[in-house]
Parts: structure tokens; C-alpha cells; sequence
């Protein structure tokens, strides 16, 4: 009778044991780095709901990042390196960044996140959030951020999505500048050696008595009229792309920034 | 047999008078005296000659003993030295004592020219025109910039045939009027054709065709339009202190030119008469020349040749109104170096442009 008594009690310890586990947020779970202090506990607890459910969703990293000293970085270097530090190189996720240090705020997307967040989209994204950071709401415009991305997710990544790299934009930009130089050059030599040859003479027309032209016929006779038509093309808008740049640590990132 | 001269001496001095082309009037060098046109022919009446003379051109076997088939014997009338000329030259000066000598015997008969347009540049003017003119050309080599060969300018009367065409002009083309618009996913363009059809006469008057096979015809076309309003009855006296030359090219053998030259002006003035279309497809006209009226005349060019790596450049300058015609060299280094400041700027520009965008 004890015996059964006392593993009845060990069993109900057990149990209420694992009851009494704490539903508190695991520490690896932590998205928010509030390091400014513009976020109340409650704030928090809230945004951290609503990152796991994002987090579920995507399968992303997520972060929430504020702070009061960029540590001399512009606002996109700081992001991409605290992304890159806190979920390593070209994992998938992305990271908004609030910085009072330079007013800035900042998305960087990581991974398969760049894709599916275009430039477009992400001035989109900072544009709705604009407002709320104008009126200091950091906890809505983080909210905003939150269901931004969110929606895009869901949307899938665009048809025609295409990156576009810096380095590629630079190295494009010197060919293209080359070709123009060289095209400058080629028109001045040009101008040039024809100033300094011979041009044929105009013709008769100042010798010519307008006063006397005589005109002895001038019909203008109708002969036919016709439509065709054309069917036009439709073009359709393609994802419009994602800027690429690499970050100090290696990484590709995308995203966008607005100041406020 | 010796060629007939004239030389003009001065009723004061006896010395050569010439036209100066600043005062329009005719100076002496010497002891410089002034007289007009009208003093000049009171003075020297038997050298005005009937445009109906025969012409007193010596027969070529006179002097087919010559080594050279283009040149004939001629004394000058000042210091009675026998010097030679070309065939076609009819006024220039003496070797030996530099006086002005016209060959009337060249300008006689069928060469007489019926007028002549003095000349209105005197040969300082032409110099300084030349050298503003160089000072426009950047790229020119530098020891083009600075040669002294500006002083062999010279002051030549040209002869000319003039021709007074009428042409009757006819010409067909294909007019369009088109309209387009969109309507809904498609483009539609309607087009209405018209047969359009032009026939004009058309007059000219004065087309110049340059008479001597010395110059080259489009330079003297380049130096065009002479001020006809200045022509004056032709006399010897003008050509005094300049070269003058007789033509040797026939009229026949011109006219190919000014008929090009006023076909492309009746194309012109008859597609100009088709207006009101989207596009024109015309066909080169058809011309008839009814009629067409020959005048022989000299006219006033400055010319300069002027060598320079073992190539002529030509030069000339219109002497009634100053229009300066030539190529001049250019330095293909200079403009390499000016090209490639002109490509670098450009690359600069667009590249930096793009870096910020």
C-alpha cells in the first residue's frame, strides 16, 4: 500500500515538474536587441511572439536590432555585421535595424531572403514604417516590419527575379563609360578631319530668279487609301530585382535604408 | 613676230600706273598721282578696242620653234626686254623691270571679256584676311601658323563664262498622309497616297563656271557668289598691276557643270513646292534647257599656293568680297591630343555620373 502510495507521489512530481517548466523565451530564441531602450519588457515580450511566428513561417533568422552608437559603421555595414556575426555568412534571414546614431533604419536580408525581399519591395516595406518612426512608435514600425515581411514571404519570390551586384553595377558603369569615351574621341577626330577637307559647293539655288519661276503643272491626285494594324506586345513587368553588395565578413546581402 | 602690249603710263611721270583696288581709282607709283577711270580713257583712247576686232592672236606656227608648246614672245613696253609667257596669260609684268604689262593681243576678238568686276581687295587686305583666317584653324602644324609665304599672295582676274539658263523642270512623286492610333491591344495606321506631280520653268541668271584648266573648279566654286551689281564694262586698264588670264576652256566643255549645278537647284525649288505630306518619295526631275546665254568675263581672286611637307595646299580669296577658301594642313597630332581630352572628359563624366546614380 506505501509502495503504490509513494510511486503514485513520485509519479504526480514528476509530472507537475514538467508542468512547471517555464514558458518563458529560450535564450537562443532572443530576436530583440532593444540597445537603445526605446522598447518597454512588454513591447518586447510582444515582438518576440510575433518573430517565433514569423521565424515558423520563413524558417529565417530574424533579428530586431536598435542602438545609440554605430561604432563608426554607416548604417547598412552595422546591420550586415551584426547579422553576419549574430547567424553567420549567407544564412537565410534578414535583419531591421533602428540607428540613432546616424538616423537611419535599416532591412538586410540574407540568403534566400534577398530574393524574396526585392528593392522594390523593401522600399515598400520602409515606406509604410516611415510614419511610425516619424511619430516614435518603434514598437509599431517593428510591428510593421514584422507582417511586411511577412506578406512578401507569402507572395513568393517574384517572376524574373534577378540580382544586381555593386561590383557588377561598378564594373558595368566603367564599360559603359569607356564606351562613351571612346565614342567622344571618335566624333571629335571626326569633326575635325572633315573641317579640314574639301565639301562640295551648294548648289545653283542663288542664281535662281524666283521671280520668274513659272509653275506650268502642280496636281496633287489621290490614288488610294489603306488601314493595317498592329498587334501590340504586352510587356510584363518582371520582379524589378534585388541589389546585391558583399559585407565585410563576406556575406551578400540586400536591402534598403531610410532616414528619418 | 611680237605681241601687242599696253602698259599705262602716267600722263605726269611716265611712270606705270595701277589699279588700286582700296581707292578704286588708278595711282602711280612713282610720283604718285590719282586718276580715275574716266581720265584714264580721255588719256588713252586707242587702247579701248571694238569688241568686233578680229582677234590678233599670232598663228601657231610663229612660234612652234619655241621648246615648249604654251608659251610665245612678247617685249615689254617699258624696257623692251623679250620675255616669255604662257598662252594664256593676258596681263602681268615684266621680269626685268617689274612694270605692269597687259598682252592686249589676248584680250581681243572672241577673248574679250564683255565686263569685269574690279578688283575690291588690295593685296594687304587679302594678307591680313589670310591671317585671320589661319588664327581660326587650332589644329594646324605650328610652322604653317608662322610662314612667311603670305607675300606671294596674287592678285589674278579670272576668266569666267556666266550662263543664263531657262529650264523647263518636271518631276512626279508618291505623297503619304499618314495617321496612326491605338485601340485597344492593337496599333492602326492609315495611310492615304496622292500622285503628285510638279513641272516648273525656272530661270537663271549668272551660273559661273570657271574658264581656265589652271584652277581648280571647285575652288573657284567655293569663292562664289560674285556681286554681279558690280560688274562694269570691260577695260585693259583695270587688269594694270595684276595677272590676268584668257579662258581655254570652251563653253560647250563647262556646261555639264552648271547644268548639274542647276538640276540639283530645280529638284530643290520643286520638292520645296511639295507640302503637306507625312513623307514624299520623289524622283529625280526630268530638265530641258530652252535656252541658255553665254557671257565671258574676268573676275577678281586672290590665290596663294603654299607648300608644305612636299604637298600643295591651294588658297584663294574672293577680290570683290573677301570670301576666303582653302584647306589649310592639319597636324595629326594635335588633333589626336585634342580628340583624346575631348574622350577622356567624356569618360570622366559618365563614369563619375554613374557612380553617383
Amino acid at each position: 500500500m506505501r509502495k503504490i502510495f509513494t510511486r503514485l507521489l513520485l509519479t504526480l512530481a514528476a509530472i507537475s515538474v514538467l508542468f512547471a517548466m517555464p514558458l518563458t523565451v529560450s535564450a537562443e530564441a532572443g530576436r530583440v536587441f532593444d540597445q537603445s531602450g526605446v522598447l518597454t519588457s512588454e513591447e518586447v515580450l510582444a515582438l518576440e511572439a510575433e518573430l517565433e511566428q514569423l521565424a515558423v513561417q520563413t524558417g529565417w533568422n530574424l533579428a530586431l536590432v536598435t542602438t545609440d552608437d554605430a561604432q563608426g559603421k554607416n548604417t547598412r555595414d552595422y546591420a550586415d555585421d551584426f547579422y553576419d556575426e549574430l547567424y553567420g555568412i549567407d544564412t537565410n534571414g534578414v535583419v531591421y535595424l533602428i540607428d540613432f546614431d546616424n538616423r537611419q533604419s535599416t532591412i538586410s536580408t540574407s540568403g534566400e531572403a534577398i530574393d524574396y525581399l526585392t528593392d522594390s519591395r523593401i522600399e515598400d516595406v520602409l515606406t509604410t514604417i516611415d510614419p511610425y518612426l516619424a511619430e516614435q512608435s518603434y514598437s509599431q514600425a517593428m510591428s510593421s516590419f514584422i507582417s511586411g515581411v511577412s506578406r512578401y514571404y507569402i507572395a513568393g519570390i517574384p517572376e524574373g527575379q534577378h540580382r544586381v551586384s555593386e561590383e557588377d553595377v561598378r564594373r558595368n558603369t566603367l564599360l559603359i563609360a569607356l564606351a562613351v569615351g571612346a565614342v567622344a574621341m571618335g566624333i571629335s577626330v571626326l569633326v575635325i578631319v572633315g573641317r579640314y577637307k574639301f565639301h562640295s559647293v551648294p548648289n545653283a539655288a542663288t542664281y535662281l530668279d524666283q521671280g520668274e519661276t513659272l509653275f506650268l503643272e502642280r496636281s496633287d491626285n489621290f490614288l488610294r487609301e489603306y488601314t493595317t494594324s498592329v498587334k501590340i506586345e504586352s510587356n510584363s513587368n518582371s520582379g524589378g530585382g534585388s541589389s546585391t553588395h558583399t559585407s565585410s565578413g563576406g556575406g551578400t546581402h540586400g536591402g534598403g535604408s531610410h532616414s528619418f | 613676230m611680237n605681241m601687242p602690249t599696253i602698259q599705262y603710263k602716267c600722263p605726269s611721270c611716265g611712270g606705270s600706273l595701277e589699279f588700286d583696288p582700296a581707292k578704286q581709282n588708278f595711282s602711280c607709283e612713282f610720283c604718285l598721282s590719282r586718276f580715275t577711270e574716266d581720265e584714264l580713257k580721255a588719256a588713252f583712247p586707242q587702247n579701248e578696242q571694238h569688241p568686233l576686232d578680229k582677234e590678233d592672236e599670232p598663228a601657231a606656227s610663229a612660234d612652234s620653234e619655241d621648246f615648249t608648246g604654251h608659251t610665245s614672245l612678247y617685249s615689254c613696253p617699258n624696257c623692251g626686254a623679250e620675255i616669255m609667257s604662257e598662252d594664256t596669260t593676258a596681263a602681268t609684268f615684266c621680269y626685268y623691270c617689274h612694270g605692269p604689262v597687259i598682252l592686249s593681243g589676248r584680250l581681243s576678238g572672241k577673248y574679250r571679256p564683255s565686263r569685269v568686276i574690279p578688283f575690291k581687295h588690295n593685296k594687304e587686305s587679302a594678307v591680313e584676311s589670310f591671317k585671320k583666317w589661319r588664327a581660326k584653324k587650332w589644329f594646324v602644324p605650328d610652322d604653317f601658323k608662322s610662314g612667311a609665304q603670305l607675300e606671294k599672295i596674287t592678285g589674278v582676274y579670272l576668266p569666267f563664262w556666266l550662263a543664263d539658263c531657262d529650264v523647263d523642270a518636271a518631276m512626279t512623286a508618291i505623297g503619304k498622309h499618314i495617321r496612326t492610333w491605338t485601340s485597344g491591344d492593337y496599333r492602326y495606321t492609315h495611310t492615304r497616297e496622292y500622285e503628285v506631280r510638279r513641272r516648273a520653268e525656272l530661270s537663271f541668271r549668272g551660273i559661273p563656271a570657271d574658264a581656265s584648266s589652271k584652277t581648280d573648279d571647285r575652288l573657284m566654286e567655293a569663292i562664289e557668289p560674285f556681286d554681279y551689281n558690280e560688274l562694269r564694262d570691260f577695260s585693259m586698264s583695270y587688269l594694270s598691276g595684276f595677272l590676268a588670264e584668257k579662258f581655254d576652256v570652251e563653253k560647250e566643255d563647262v556646261f555639264p557643270r552648271i547644268r548639274s549645278r542647276a538640276d540639283k537647284a530645280c529638284e530643290q525649288a520643286l520638292r520645296e513646292s511639295i507640302v503637306g505630306y507625312t513623307s514624299v518619295h520623289a524622283v529625280e526631275p526630268t530638265t530641258q534647257y530652252d535656252k541658255v546665254d553665254w557671257r565671258y568675263m574676268l573676275l577678281p581672286v586672290w590665290l596663294l599656293i603654299y607648300k608644305h611637307r612636299e604637298k600643295n595646299y591651294f588658297f584663294a580669296m574672293n577680290g570683290q568680297t573677301g570670301k576666303m577658301v582653302g584647306i589649310p594642313p592639319l597636324s595629326i597630332p594635335k588633333m589626336l591630343i585634342a580628340s583624346g581630352i575631348i574622350g577622356v572628359a567624356a569618360f570622366l563624366i559618365t563614369f563619375l555620373g554613374g557612380l553617383l546614380l
